[in-house]
């Protein structure tokens, strides 16, 4: 077969899909939307996985939250809805006593709507007591100046770190190191400013000396409650060491470990995994979904392959009568449903892929969903897929049509 | 295939059965035909419609299988072939005409009468021009770029008849060319055959109209898939 005559039989095969234009793209589109649909399922599942994971950046994955809570039942002699208060003493308990630790800090709310001044502008934040390590708890990056660090908690030094949002609105954008705040009228200088790129909620915040906030304002060594970061690669170490945690701190405030209301512990790990687990399942279901949209799309394509060729009986018929042999019957009906497939398969692909780049540019800053993509291996696999089944699927309706006999085809009804 | 000179058998078919099963029921439909033309006849078949004429003409033309007795195109015996042969036979030896046209609906007047030149692998600028040259002959060549469904029945039928000519067959085979004609376009497609015959190229013509027949050389005439006479 030479050149010329391949290109005349393409010239052909183009001719017959343009002026059998609404056969053609509704044959295409049922592609172009099963390729589209799987781009969006997988591309969007990326983005939820991918959103899960940075929002998990704003903290330690391996965190522990303790919280104390009020006695839900009488134990040893201890009257019921005792409340259980922590003081330093817990935080250096559990500093000690836990192997695992890491990181370890008491906090202390001194309120969230406290009135902080700098010269004659006045602001309402959050201003909350913490050691240095809480930094590293909370993973959050100092932009300007410096940390909190232990001269700071030792010397019960009156210094702040401010986030971004609180610089923004008392100072303007001015340079606020060094300055002076008045938190509740008593003057603190301004030590550094920090970001949370994982955490955009936390950045109203300032954050002051745990000995500080006990001294200054309350004269008393009250931690409201303590986080801390362990060393557990799994959840079932992870599960332990919490156990180990709510054991230590249920005997040193008499309490029974089988009381549930008065410690609540929060483990961002084993959140972490379980989030991971339903990702893991989401994937699968969007994976069972997309594969689905592809049997859709190829017993579609095997339906109208079907029905095209039964409506082209005649026509083959026709050609047969003038001289096409089966064979070339074949690879024509063959060759238009793969330039189908791949023409609209591609255009469904773009589509897809851009709407995803769209979505991934006009969603930010939505929690759990962050940059949404596809892997173009498997973009174009699928076509591919698409194509080859498509193929396989008219192989069977073209074949037929090809060997219906001439005298039958032709027969006037 | 060997020259064609006057007089040598062109068609023959010797004791020719056909038997059609349909379910269960086997319809003998040529039932032992016998018959022979020659180069350059013109020969019209007749007979009340189910005689079998149509099945004959179908054997004859390659586009249908026979079960018993023999068929020689041209002095070849037509046996069991498989289609690709029998695709190229017809290719470029065989002419076709039928009752309903048969011409393709997305085809342009000059695209339908090229076609049989696309399966013989000619360029597309040379079956244009032969084409167009085809549907000069027939008076049609201002219609060339009309779709099928812009033409009237006589129109239609004249495509199809360049068409049947363009590849230079031995035989046109015509099933009620006429069939779904009114008679004065009866009688310009006749003349259009008589023409074409002229030339040298054998006709085999389905009627069932006797004044239609009475243009040919010859009429056979079949009944219950037998030949009854032949004049
Ligand atoms: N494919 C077929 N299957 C079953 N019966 C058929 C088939 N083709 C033709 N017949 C039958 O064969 C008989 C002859 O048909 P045909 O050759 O078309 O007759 P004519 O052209 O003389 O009207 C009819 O009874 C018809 O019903
Ligand atoms: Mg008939």
């Amino acid at each position: 077969m030479n050149i010329r005559y391949l290109f005349d039989q393409f010239q052909e095969i183009f001719y017959t899909l343009e002026k059998n234009k609404l056969r053609s793209i509704l044959t295409g589109l049922t592609v172009s939307w099963g390729i589209f649909m799987l781009i969006l399922l997988l591309g969007s599942g990326y983005g939820l996985e991918n959103g899960v994971h940075s929002a998990f950046e704003e903290d330690a994955v391996n965190s522990l939250w303790i919280n104390p809570g009020r006695t839900s039942f009488q134990y040893k002699g201890l009257k019921q809805g005792r409340y259980i208060r922590f003081n330093q003493l817990d935080v250096t308990g559990l500093s000690r006593n836990i192997e695992e630790k890491e990181f370890i800090s008491g906090r202390f709310y001194l309120g969230s709507n406290t009135t902080v001044r700098w010269k004659e502008k006045t602001g309402k934040f959050q201003v909350m007591g913490a050691q240095p390590e809480y930094a590293r708890i909370e993973n959050i990056k100092i932009i300007k100046g410096r940390s909190l660090n232990d001269l700071d908690e030792k010397q019960i030094r009156k210094v702040a770190i401010l986030g971004i949002e609180v610089q923004k609105e008392l100072f303007l954008h001015q340079y606020a190191i060094g300055q002076y705040i008045h938190i509740k009228g008593v003057p603190f200088q301004v030590v550094g400013i920090y970001d949370d790129p994982g955490d955009k909620w936390t950045l109203d915040r300032i954050f002051i000396p745990m000995s500080a906030v006990q001294t200054v304002f309350h004269r008393t060594d009250r931690v409201h409650n303590i986080a801390m970061t362990i060393h557990a690669k799994d959840k079932e170490k992870a599960v332990g060491v919490e156990q180990d945690v709510r054991e230590l701190i249920a005997k040193q405030h008499h309490f029974s470990l089988k009381d549930k209301r008065a410690l609540f512990t929060h483990n961002t790990l084993i959140n972490y995994t379980k989030f991971m687990n339903l990702f893991a399942n989401i994937r699968i279901f969007i994976w069972i979904i997309g594969i689905g949209s592809i049997v859709a799309g190829i017993v579609s394509i095997s339906n109208i392959m079907v029905i095209t060729v039964k409506e082209r009986t005649r026509e083959i018929g026709i050609r047969k009568a003038l001289g096409e042999t089966p064979g070339s019957v074949i690879r024509m009906i063959l060759i238009e449903s793969i330039l189908i497939t791949l023409g609209f398969g591609y255009f469904g692909l773009v589509g897809g892929v851009g709407l995803l780049e769209i979505m991934g540019n006009m969603i930010t800053g939505i929690a759990y969903f962050k940059d949404p993509q596809i892997n173009m291996g498997v973009a174009f696999g699928s076509l591919m897929v698409l194509v080859i089944s498509g193929a396989l699927a008219g192989i069977f309706p073209a074949r037929h049509a090809a060997h219906i006999r001439p005298a039958d085809a032709l027969r006037d009804e | 295939m060997p020259h064609i000179s006057k007089n040598n058998k062109i068609l023959s078919l010797k004791n020719v059965y056909k038997t059609y099963l349909q379910g269960k029921n086997h319809i003998p439909v040529l039932r032992g035909i016998t018959l022979t033309v020659r180069a350059g006849e013109m020969v019209s078949i007749m007979g009340s419609s189910g005689s079998g004429k149509s099945t004959l003409l179908n054997i004859i033309g390659l586009l249908d299988d026979y079960d018993q007795g023999e068929y020689l195109l041209n002095g070849t015996l037509m046996g069991k072939m498989n289609e690709s042969k029998a695709a190229r036979l017809r290719n470029r030896h065989l002419g076709f005409v039928f009752q309903s046209f048969h011409l393709i609906g997305f085809k342009t007047a000059l695209e339908n009468v090229a076609l049989p030149l696309f399966f013989q692998k000619i360029s597309r600028k040379k079956r244009n021009q032969k084409a167009m040259e085809y549907l000069d002959r027939l008076g049609m060549a201002q219609w060339a770029n009309h779709l099928p469904n812009e033409l009237s029945g006589g129109q239609k039928q004249r495509v199809a008849i360049a068409r049947a000519m363009i590849a230079d067959p031995s035989v046109i085979l015509a099933d009620e060319p006429t069939g779904a004609l009114d008679s004065t376009t009866s009688l310009e497609v006749m003349k259009v055959f008589k023409e074409i015959n002229a030339q040298g190229i054998t006709l085999v013509v389905i009627t069932h109209e006797r004044d239609i027949a009475a243009m040919t050389d010859r009429i056979v005439f079949l009944q219950d898939g037998v030949i009854q006479t032949d004049e």
